[in-house]
């Protein structure tokens, strides 16, 4: 059988419920792919949408950002910064060309271990059916001879 | 048409509604900015070619606090104008606006979709052109845009011409001069796509159309075909054009009951 493509997955967790969730995901031992990188950040809205940008670039096949459910951030209103952001974000990777189902915002609270999972898990199927992402190939790539 | 525009700012002088008006000067077979004072001055005035007026207004309001200037703006400086009002770059209160339609053949040449301000003093409202680029874009499957993307990129040479001739990009400090973002050198092009990327998306609530940025691009790069997809996300997303109304907040800023959502 061929080597399966494993994708490469980073998720940005707010500390406060999403992260939460991993750790009780993990505490439950719940079954989940394994090819999700976390990085823990204080809140949804912290992650830049620059931070997606050029992990992509990177040759990072998808970016899931978690955060706590719209009205329960520990910052009140952290995460309707993210929603905003992320919804002009897919847009534009939509317009480079770049498929936007890479990207993927999503809340889970921090009782919700069964939700991170299956979050987890669909994502990486996705990501699976989308296959490597090529945006690596594109550096460095010459200007061809145009008029104009 | 200069004629009717010398006219208008040396009325305005000489009631003394302004204590100096901002607009062309051509010397020496060039055209700059300049600050007309003096009736005596205005016979070098001129209003065309374009030229990104909104970089030098910041600077001379700075200088000049309570002066009353006059403006001479077309429509893209006047939405310019509001967007750097928002952003407490400059003072709105201590203007005073002179309207300028820009022709059809400018308006053709810029393929803008506005190319008048709210209150036209000199010239006629024409038509909008719309971009018939972002029409074939959108229409693009995914892999035909990354490659004409790709090979738009591939041009840049990093020169910055696009973010210096951006009358909206007012941060002091730019990300894509930071080397954990853009690698620094000689690394030409930049890597694909995180420095357009980032562009796109800082200037997606600020954006006015007013291609200053493509006619700054030595290597023709069509970047306000980009920036206008996301001109029109904008308004679909937030119901939010740039440049339209001084009250209101860029919406990426604000929380969700300022300025929510739109129901797609």
């Amino acid at each position: 059988m061929a080597d399966e493509f494993e994708p490469n997955i980073l998720a940005f967790c707010c500390n406060w419920c999403s992260y939460a969730a991993a750790d009780l995901a993990g505490i439950g031992r719940m079954e989940m792919p394994t090819n999700v990188k976390v990085i823990r950040v204080m809140c949804s809205g912290r992650v830049k949408p620059e931070f997606v940008i050029k992990a992509l670039s990177q040759g990072i096949d998808g970016v899931l950002v978690l955060g706590c459910h719209i009205g329960d951030c520990h910052y009140i209103t952290g995460n309707h910064r993210t929603l905003k952001r992320f919804e002009v974000l897919t847009r534009l990777l939509g317009h480079m060309g770049i498929d936007p189902r890479r990207l993927r915002l999503d809340w889970a609270s921090a009782s919700e271990g069964d939700r991170f999972t299956e979050i987890v898990t669909e994502f990486t199927n996705t990501i699976k059916e989308l296959g490597p992402n090529n945006l690596a190939d594109y550096h460095g790539r010459k200007a061809a001879r145009v008029s104009q | 048409m200069d004629e009717k525009l010398r006219e208008l700012v040396s009325d305005l002088l000489k009631k003394g509604e302004v204590d100096a008006v901002l607009s062309l000067r051509a010397f020496e077979g060039c055209v700059a900015p300049h600050l007309f004072t003096s009736e005596e001055e205005l016979s070098d005035l001129v209003s065309s070619p374009k030229y990104p007026i909104g970089l030098v207004l910041p600077m001379l309001q700075a200088e000049y606090p309570k002066a009353k200037l006059g403006v001479v703006v077309r429509g893209c400086e006047e939405r310019t104008f509001i967007e750097l009002a928002k952003r407490g770059q400059i003072d709105l209160d201590k203007l005073v606006l002179i309207g300028l339609a820009c022709t059809s053949e400018e308006a053709d040449e810029c393929k803008c979709d506005e190319p008048y301000p709210t209150k036209i003093d000199i010239g006629e409202k024409v038509e909008g052109v719309p971009n018939p680029e972002i029409d074939r874009l959108s229409k693009m499957e995914m892999e035909e845009r990354l490659e004409y993307w790709a090979d738009q990129f591939a041009k840049c040479i990093k020169c910055y011409g696009c973010k210096n001739a951006c009358p909206l990009c007012t941060c002091e400090s730019c990300i894509l001069e930071e080397k954990e973002w853009v690698k620094t050198g000689g690394h030409i092009p930049p890597e694909f796509p995180t420095f357009h990327l980032i562009r796109a998306y800082h200037t997606a609530d600020r954006c006015v159309d007013c291609k200053e940025c493509e006619r700054a691009c030595p290597a023709h790069i069509p970047l306000t075909t980009l920036y206008g997809l996301i001109r029109k996300d904008m308004q679909e997303l937030f119901g939010y054009r740039a440049g339209e109304d001084v009250k209101k907040k860029p919406p990426l800023v604000t929380v969700l009951e300022d300025s929510a959502l739109e129901e797609a």
